[in-house]
């Protein structure tokens, strides 16, 4: 269902599923998957249009993965269900009807790795679940500009791949960080307060975030069209990073 | 209860040809409960309403113009176009909203019922 409707629901999650193992000393295991449609686009409304991931993320025992195709849909949710822990599987309703080839029979996406969508040189473009398509939409208007973007599908929220993350810092020196929740306390800031921490010698600009605004999602097509983070928003925080450059 | 009828089959045919986007609820069919518990409501008392609420709001006396504002996101809405089918609410004739969460009506209508 929405994740919106986890509030409904907490207490096993927060308080049950995601302490049980470490409380009781290893001696049980929760293989739980919740299946949870994730973000805004679809006119929902407030109640039904969040992307909550940054709170499951923020609890340890808890896992979080959240796909942006279609292959990566059956990988993960494969490899969420095997998992002796309780894994957040987010379904964005932005990439919900994309269209993409899928391996017959048995596969997994491991948890916990990204995925280099597209290599670059001048600038990473972090996105997650629905911001992958924007990122990569964006990486093609600033080739054309002759800026070359490397797209990092992080796919893995919790636990998340930090190697990934400093390894394309390393490479660009820019970090832009795409995602569809509100901005405080979210992916985006973790995504950037690494950067800082470990990454602070490769950082060439300050990283940007392109994400919500803090605010309820709004049910006007107009109105949620303008809340959302959308590839011309990342292309314009790239061309504002490249002028803030130190 | 025809008005309500009449209402829903319209949203629901403004939806079919895809001039009503958003997932409308509608509560044809349960026309006589909406009905039947508002006819015995004074003036003053409060109804908290549920995901199919327009019936909810129609039988407590909500102005049809101020709705289907409010189901198109404009700005005359009752919410202002930021709510939606499932955010119509209108405190000043003690129509306390409609809800997208299923239940959790429950505890407002306790608070509310506590505040009067």
């Amino acid at each position: 269902m929405f994740i919106d409707f986890l509030g409904t629901c907490f207490d096993p999650l927060l308080n049950q599923a995601g302490k049980l193992r470490y409380m009781l000393g290893g001696r049980v295991r929760v293989p739980l998957t919740v299946r949870a449609m994730t973000g805004a686009g679809m006119q929902t409304g407030a109640q039904h249009s969040q992307s909550l991931y940054g709170i499951t993320t923020s609890i340890p025992g808890l896992k979080t993965v959240i796909p942006a195709t279609p292959h990566d849909a059956k990988g993960l949710l494969l490899a969420a269900i095997r998992d002796d822990d309780p894994v957040i599987f987010c379904e964005p309703k932005g990439v919900l009807f994309t269209m993409g080839e899928v391996p017959e029979g048995d596969y997994e996406v491991p948890l916990g790795q990204a995925r280099l969508a597209r290599e670059g040189r001048d600038v990473s473009l972090i996105g997650m679940g629905a911001t992958v398509p924007m990122c990569e939409q964006a990486a093609d208007e600033l080739a054309k500009e002759g800026i070359s973007a490397e797209v990092l599908d992080l796919r893995s929220l919790a636990p998340l791949d930090e190697a990934a993350i400093l390894a394309t810092l390393a490479k660009t020196g820019h970090v832009v960080v795409a995602d569809e929740a509100t901005p405080r306390c979210g992916i985006a800031s973790d995504v950037a307060a690494l950067c800082v921490e470990r990454g602070f010698g490769s950082l060439k600009a300050p990283v940007a975030r392109v994400t919500a605004p803090h605010a309820p999602v709004p049910f006007a097509k107009s109105l949620e069209d303008a809340y959302r983070p959308s590839a011309a928003k990342i292309v314009a925080a790239v061309r504002a990073q490249r002028r803030a450059r130190r | 209860m025809r008005t309500i009828r009449a209402y829903e089959l319209e949203i629901e045919r403004l939806c079919a040809t895809g001039r009503l986007s958003g997932f409308p609820h509608l509560s044809a069919g349960q026309e006589a409960v909406a009905v039947g518990v508002c006819l015995l409501l004074r003036d003053g008392d409060l109804v908290v309403s549920s995901h199919r609420g327009h019936g909810h709001c129609i039988a407590k006396g909500l102005d049809l113009t101020a709705m289907t504002a409010e189901l198109f996101g404009r700005a005359t809405g009752y919410s202002r176009g930021k709510g939606g089918s499932l955010h119509i609410a209108d405190p000043d004739r003690g129509m306390l909203g409609t809800n997208g969460i299923v239940g959790a009506g429950v505890p407002i209508a306790t608070g509310a019922a506590l505040s009067t």
